[in-house]
């Protein structure tokens, strides 16, 4: 179990991570979403001992994770830059992670450089944005952490190379199960991978959620705005459209059958919400979360 | 891998060749070229690889923190192990470069010697005076080392000029090992203070820019590479 209590991280007077408490059971691959500057990388920083926190504990399995060895060696925090020299060459990369690394696959990363197309002679400062993306997640899955952080590690990958990582994400995942932590803004894209969701807006926990749940807590009501707007009154409403005379307004609210029937006779039409359109709507400045017609 | 262990097999290659640029271009070139003119009245060795040991330990230091330290932590050393190897692989690295100096110089006074090329003025090295050199190089060297360390900790951990005055303070052990510990071309101390003395003031300034060192990086925030 991850055991977050009071996490605060502070930039001078600027407060990133405002007192989160989270509970993540381990063995599961968590979705961290959350908007620019809404706290992500700090709140990750922060569980991977890159940065102490200003305030409160980060607990690993019972033990404080800070400057633990023993939580240090089997945690792997893969950032959107690619945390190396410019002037090492890929090889040395893999070769380095392989010496300190006790859990490393060096068979399986040299498998996954022939799956992205990456020359192990290549100095990282040639690699383009989207190989440095590669050669970071080589080295975030062939590392084989019980505790592996992908911030935003798909950036400049192209769709095949993407498809291709969430592929072996996910078989590598079943093959060896461990802690998956996926920081992205291409929600859509990998939501299927994710088991659970956390949703963070200004550096507060917005929500923390199975997946599956997630998907049915929401419902968009389409028809007409006059009949909608009926509908909806007393919903909790957190997103609203409308085009002429019709109206798509999305709720956080689940409907009995007896509630969608009496809408379907009204001319309303109901549709599930998806994570992405659930994630903008919660983070959108305006309406609130807390928004209620 | 251990810490100390990784970083000898980082460096290995860029000891050999430092210490093959040194030694090709001290006693084969340099020397010859003095030699063929006239007769050697003082250490080129001491001049040319005493002041390379201490300023390629300054580098290193800086070079610890600026390259090696997030590329450790990243791969899941705590800064504490990092420090304790480095510190492992800091100490073993001084030794060896204070060594070298010490015995380039005894190697430098055999082969002038057979080469007739020594002038009379010519430090020749002898067993007390090995040990009193290598009583100025080693803590000069571990000084300009801790030196390194703790300014480049400074920047890493501070902005520029925040870094800039932690910089003086980083300075200190290199100075003070220089001023007091400093040894000429003839192998005397250049400083005026007594030995034991210079030696004290030295080893609590090289101590005191460890503790720095220490305090700037055991918590330090590792920052991303550049994008």
């Amino acid at each position: 179990m991850i055991e977050l209590r009071g996490v605060t991280v502070r930039y001078g007077s600027t407060v990133a991570v405002d007192g989160i408490d989270l509970d993540l059971p381990t063995g599961k691959i968590y979705g961290l979403l959350g908007r620019n500057g809404s706290g992500k990388t700090s709140l990750l920083s922060a569980l991977a001992s890159f940065r102490r926190p200003a305030a409160g504990t980060i607990r690993v399995d019972g033990a404080d994770a800070f400057e633990n060895p023993a939580v240090m060696r089997q945690t792997c925090f893969i950032r959107d830059t690619l945390d190396t020299n410019e002037s090492d060459k890929v090889r040395a990369l893999l070769t380095f992670a392989g010496w300190m690394r006790p859990t490393w696959d060096a068979d399986y990363a040299a498998k996954l450089l022939d799956l992205f197309e990456i020359d192990p002679r290549k100095r990282a400062s040639s690699l383009s944005r989207g190989q440095k993306s590669a050669v970071g997640i080589v080295l975030g899955l062939a590392s084989r952490a019980p505790l592996t952080i992908l911030d935003e590690t798909y950036l400049g990958m192209d769709a095949v190379a993407r498809a291709a990582f969430y592929r072996e994400l996910l078989d590598d995942y079943l093959a060896h199960p461990r802690t998956i932590i996926l920081s992205t803004h291409l929600i859509e894209e990998v939501a299927d991978l994710f088991e659970r969701v956390i949703i963070i807006d200004r550096g507060r926990v917005l929500l923390h959620e199975e997946t599956d749940e997630l998907r049915g807590r929401g419902v968009t009501v389409t028809g007409p705005a006059m009949a909608v707007g009926e509908f909806v009154v007393g919903r909790p409403v957190l997103g609203e459209q409308s085009l002429g005379g019709v109206s798509a307004v999305t709720l956080d609210w689940r409907p009995t059958p007896e509630e969608v029937a009496r809408g379907e006779s009204a001319g309303l039409t109901f549709g599930p919400v998806g994570l992405q359109d659930l994630f903008v709507h919660l983070t959108s400045s305006a309406p609130r979360w807390e928004a209620t017609r | 891998m251990s810490v100390t262990g990784a970083l000898f097999r980082i460096y290995r290659p860029i000891i050999s060749i430092s210490f093959a640029i040194i030694l090709v271009v001290v006693t084969a070139i340099v020397t010859a070229i003095v030699t063929s003119v006239t007769d050697l009245d003082f250490s080129m060795w001491l001049v040319l690889a005493g002041s390379a040991a201490k300023y390629w330990l300054l580098v290193v230091g800086i070079i610890l923190v600026a390259m090696q330290l997030r590329q450790f932590v990243v791969n899941g050393v705590t800064r504490h192990e990092f420090i304790a190897g480095a510190g492992v692989f800091a100490l073993v690295m001084v030794l060896g470069w204070a060594v070298a100096v010490v015995l380039g110089h005894e190697v430098e006074s055999l082969l002038l010697n057979a080469f007739g090329a020594r002038g009379a003025d010519y430090p020749t090295l002898t067993a007390g005076g090995a040990l009193r050199e290598l009583g100025s190089v080693l803590p000069v060297a571990a000084a300009y080392l801790v030196s390194g360390a703790a300014v480049s900790a400074g920047f890493y951990r501070f902005r520029p000029w925040t870094g800039l005055v932690v910089m003086l303070g980083g300075l200190v052990p290199a100075a003070v090992a220089e001023v007091l510990l400093g040894y000429n071309e003839f192998g005397e101390l250049a400083g005026r203070v007594p030995y034991p003395a210079a030696l004290a003031l030295s080893l609590l300034a090289t101590g005191l820019g460890g503790w720095l060192f220490h305090r700037l990086i055991s918590d330090v925030a590792i920052r991303p590479a550049a994008a």
